[in-house]
């Protein structure tokens, strides 16, 4: 009986040993969720945003990991960008695969419509491409954004071009969306405070759209001084390119996707001379900065290409040091709270957030010279 | 004053001729679209496909075999006719006798099949196919126009008479308007009606893959490229007369005005509404077409 029991005894032991060693040799990774349009208009910004991710996936892990040693690893679910996908990609991050905290999503009408998904089920939502304004305005006390929004945008580009590039009259043409509406909204605003420029068009397009012929046509006509176009690759690309055709001139002024590297390569010189409000020129020479541009360097043997890259590292970089803070994975509140107290180099410049989970973001202006962005002081 | 005035035409004219480049797209994707409902009364859904198919293989043919821009043109168009055969070999004939919407069914699975084929093969990134005309402009009365537009133009117009003549003058073509007025009693008066429907698969996608050819360097090419096309097809099908390829030629010029015009003088952002609005009026006032509906005219 008492030899019986001994037995029992070392074999639990056993057990428990080698259980105990497999754990301390293969800690489990900590899941980090990200909805992303991977495919459909959109997907060659979530390249770059993806190559960022990596970037700062890569750098953590190398340092040693987060949470006493455990790996951190991305699950990536595809949005297309259609807010119907991305409400399912959401759910399925947080239902199926239990994540806590959630990188959701790119373009704003997306992000929108995860908002409340993401509040109804308490976990944390980190916003790092979208930029309509009203994201953390939704009342979700576990959102936190950490790159700009259309107000930020509006103001870098629209005194400038009001006061010191001293234009008469401008024309709107945007993509039909909250990212576009909400941009294009923020800066007539103000050039209606300030009183100039004169607003001559206001056009919209939809993301399937390919001939932009005829309103560019009516836009010839009006003569604008200038032309504020706010819209994704390729579109912004063939617009340029169809305005060549049709012979139609201006100055150019948008947000980082008019300026972006894939926009350059693909519209060349009719995007010469163009203005863009950005978050990130390769200029720029803070800690935080270097830190990520060095990485870059190294990983992928080039310079970071745009804004994108830097927003997926710095979202990732977040999330990752919030759960890091917090002390788990597992609490959306307590990486709540770490959040809200975190303070960090980005690459950007210092961020932190404010009572509503928006960052600190500050914004640049380039213009492109022989395809390159040259940052204006 | 009279300055004023002249620019205000300049305008106009640019309008119109933008109207008419796009226009005679629509046309021969609706030219393809029209003759296979009016042979076998069904409603094809790859039309859009077949659009996406000529570029695609057009881009292929240039980028990766290096053959001219103007040979990839009948390659492309057929390569995508025996597309079509096969499209209708596949999800057409096998379904012989059934009802309508089983074909718009097999043909629509088809179609996504195809563009998500498409997808895995090149990736959702659009892709520039190379014009062999320089970019510049030419300026005519003050009309922008590239040459690759009235390479685009001419072509069309030239195929969609071919097309027209080959329909009314040949045998073959005598055969398909036999066939589409009466199948059963053409068969008996010793028409081979497989061969009628391989021709007209062929044609159908043929004409359509011509038009993603010809406009694939003005818009770039990907995989999602013929959904647009298709819906504006369906109306300037509707607005011409089901089966009626005089109507579709016409009806894809007038589609393309409206949409180029209201959009230049009423409202921007309701380009696309513009040419639903003619399509539900026909529909409302005179549903057999602006030119009657047509076996085949």
């Amino acid at each position: 009986m008492r030899k019986g029991i001994l037995i029992w005894v070392t074999v639990f032991l056993f057990t428990f040993l080698l259980g105990l060693a497999a754990w301390a040799a293969d800690k489990p990774p900590v899941k980090i969720g990200v909805v992303q349009p991977l495919t459909g208009q959109g997907a060659n910004v979530a390249k770059s945003w993806l190559e960022g991710m990596n970037l700062a996936v890569n750098m953590i892990n190398k340092e040693g990991g987060i949470l006493g040693g455990r790996k951190v690893e991305m699950v990536v679910e595809d949005d297309q960008c259609i807010p119907a996908q991305s409400i399912a990609a959401t759910k399925k991050l947080i239902h199926e695969d239990k994540l806590k905290v959630i990188l959701a999503a790119m373009c704003s009408s997306a992000t929108i419509a995860d908002v409340p998904i993401t509040k109804e089920a308490g976990v944390v939502q980190i916003v790092s491409l979208s930029f309509a304004d009203s994201i953390t305005e939704m009342g979700n006390p576990l959102l936190f954004r950490t790159c700009t929004t259309n107000k930020i945008l509006a103001d870098g580009m629209a005194y400038k071009i009001a006061q010191e590039f001293k234009v008469k009259s401008m024309a709107f043409y945007s993509i039909n969306d909250d990212y576009g509406r909400g941009l294009v909204e923020q800066t007539k605003s103000i050039f209606e405070k300030l009183g100039t420029p004169k607003v001559l068009f206001e056009g919209f397009f939809e993301f399937n759209d390919r001939d932009f012929s005829a309103p560019l046509t009516k836009m010839k006509g009006l003569k604008p001084e200038g032309l504020y176009l706010v819209a994704r690759f390729p579109q912004n690309a063939q617009i340029l390119n169809q305005m060549a055709e049709l012979g139609f001139k201006s100055k150019l002024f948008g947000p980082i996707n008019l300026v972006a590297d894939d926009c350059i390569g693909a519209a060349g010189k009719n995007v010469e001379g163009a203005y863009g409000v950005v978050n990130w020129a390769n200029e720029l020479d803070t800690a935080g900065a270097k830190k990520y541009v060095n990485a870059f360097k190294a990983k992928y043997g080039k310079f970071p290409e745009d804004d994108f890259s830097m927003c997926g590292y710095t979202g990732t970089m977040v999330s990752a040091m919030g759960i890091d803070k917090a002390g788990t994975d597992q609490d959306p509140q307590k990486i709540g709270e770490a959040l809200r107290k975190l303070k960090w180099d980005s690459p950007n410049g210092p961020l932190s957030f404010d009572a509503k989970g928006q960052g600190t973001i500050k914004v640049y202006v380039v213009q492109v010279k022989n395809g390159q962005r040259v940052l204006l002081k | 004053m009279s300055s004023f005035l002249f620019q205000k035409m300049e305008l106009f004219l640019q309008q119109l001729v933008n109207g008419l480049v796009i226009g005679i797209i629509y046309s021969l994707v609706a030219i393809g679209l029209t003759v296979i409902y009016g042979i076998f009364d069904i409603i094809n859904m790859t039309q859009g496909t077949f659009f996406m198919i000529g570029a695609f293989a057009a881009y292929f043919l240039t980028k990766n075999l290096g053959v001219s821009y103007f040979l990839s043109i009948p390659l492309a168009m057929i390569i995508t006719g025996v597309m079509g055969i096969l499209v209708e070999r596949s999800s057409v004939r096998t379904l012989r006798g059934q009802q309508n919407i089983v074909f718009l069914l097999s043909t629509m699975g088809l179609m996504v099949l195809l563009e998500n084929l498409a997808l895995v093969l090149w990736g959702a990134t659009p892709r520039q196919l190379p014009s062999p005309f320089a970019p510049e402009p030419v300026v005519f009365l003050g009309v922008f126009l590239t040459r690759q537009k009235i390479f685009l133009f001419l072509c069309a117009t030239v195929m969609i008479l071919l097309v027209k003549r080959f329909i009314k003058g040949s045998r073959l073509g005598r055969s398909m308007r036999a066939v589409a007025t009466d199948q059963n009693t053409a068969a008996l008066m010793g028409i081979d009606v497989n061969r009628v429907f391989i021709a007209t698969f062929g044609i159908g996608a043929g004409l359509s893959a011509a038009a993603g050819v010809l406009l694939g360097p003005i818009f770039d090419i990907e995989p999602a490229m013929g959904h647009l096309t298709l819906i504006k097809a369906f109306i300037v099908v509707i607005m011409g007369g089901m089966g009626n390829i005089t109507g579709a030629f016409y009806c894809g010029l007038i589609l393309g005005v409206a949409e180029s015009m209201g959009a230049g003088y009423i409202n921007v952002d309701y380009k696309d509404a513009f040419g639903l609005i003619i399509m539900i009026l026909v529909l409302l006032f005179r549903p057999q077409g602006l030119l009657g509906k047509g076996g085949l005219r």
